[in-house]
């Protein structure tokens, strides 16, 4: 009985213990994952149901996570205490043919507009990088066999579209 | 003496009264966290409470060692008060374990 309780004691010691690697750990505190914006539930099915009919014509990913966390940003927005208003950015994959994006974007701003703190963000804006697949016409690839010229590949032109959304 | 203090009904009380305060405190903050809009100040009263915790956390260590040590190995027989004591630590152990978490909960809390 009184070893069975001396090993209930060591047993206890080692568990009050244990946590103390990770308490006072520094390498634990520093691999703290720092704050990052989150969208709320309904924000979030706003985005999704606009991703859908954006797949309709091209494979695109629509994210948020280029903006400031939103866990200080808020409750400083609504003490007052922000020196000025960030813009919410929504982020769009690459895209080949944006026709269809200006559409798709006029359609879900105010819906995404009605999903956020429009008194902390004084701006929507949409970002995407726009990849035009050029065919290069017979003569460009005859003036280029002729003289040994590679073509060069254009850069991504980003796009950003940008709504004032900050209610006076 | 000392090990009679630490082992005493009135210091295992105040002890689980500690605990129990960290944790509802924590609780508190993560069920009403319209309370950082209302109060501006609670930041600042968090990052107090958990430099408060913390230290209170650490002493706790000692203390809970302290303890365990003078109820669990002694070669006193087993009377009920001892065995009511022993119980007791071990659910402050569990109260410690809460601390620890609504602690470091209160640290997500803070911009530290």
């Amino acid at each position: 009985m009184i070893i069975l309780r001396k090993t209930l004691g060591v047993l206890l010691i080692i568990g009050v213990l244990f946590p103390m690697l990770l308490f006072l750990n520094p390498f634990m505190w520093g691999m703290r994952r720092p704050p990052y914006y989150i969208p709320s539930e309904r924000l979030e099915k706003v985005l999704k149901a606009m991703e859908k009919e954006l797949n309709e014509q091209e494979s695109v990913e629509v994210y948020t996570e280029n903006n400031e966390a939103n866990l200080w940003y808020l409750r400083d927005c609504n003490n007052q205490t922000l020196d000025s208003l960030s813009n919410l950015e929504v982020t769009f994959t690459t895209i080949k043919n944006d026709s269809f994006v200006k559409e798709k974007i006029e359609k879900y701003a105010p819906l995404i507009e009605a999903e956020i703190e429009c008194k902390c963000y004084d701006s929507l804006i949409f970002v995407y990088d726009l990849r035009k697949e050029e065919v290069p016409s017979n003569a460009e690839q005859d003036l280029a066999k002729k003289y040994g010229f590679e073509k060069q590949e254009e850069e991504d032109k980003r796009i950003s579209i940008g709504l004032k959304i900050r209610k006076r | 003496m000392k090990q009679g203090i630490i082992t005493s009904y009135s210091f295992l009380r105040l002890q689980s009264i500690a605990f129990f305060f960290i944790i509802v405190w924590a609780l508190l903050i993560k069920n009403f966290q319209i309370l950082f809009v209302v109060w501006k100040h609670i930041e600042l009263v968090n990052k107090i409470l958990f430099v408060i915790y913390f230290f209170t956390v650490l002493i706790s260590v000692v203390v809970l060692i302290k303890q365990i040590r003078s109820l669990y190995f002694n070669d006193d027989d087993d009377d009920d008060q001892n065995t009511l004591k022993r119980i007791w630590v071990v659910f402050n152990i569990i109260l410690y374990y809460g601390a620890l978490t609504a602690d470091l909960y209160l640290v997500s809390q803070s911009r530290l």
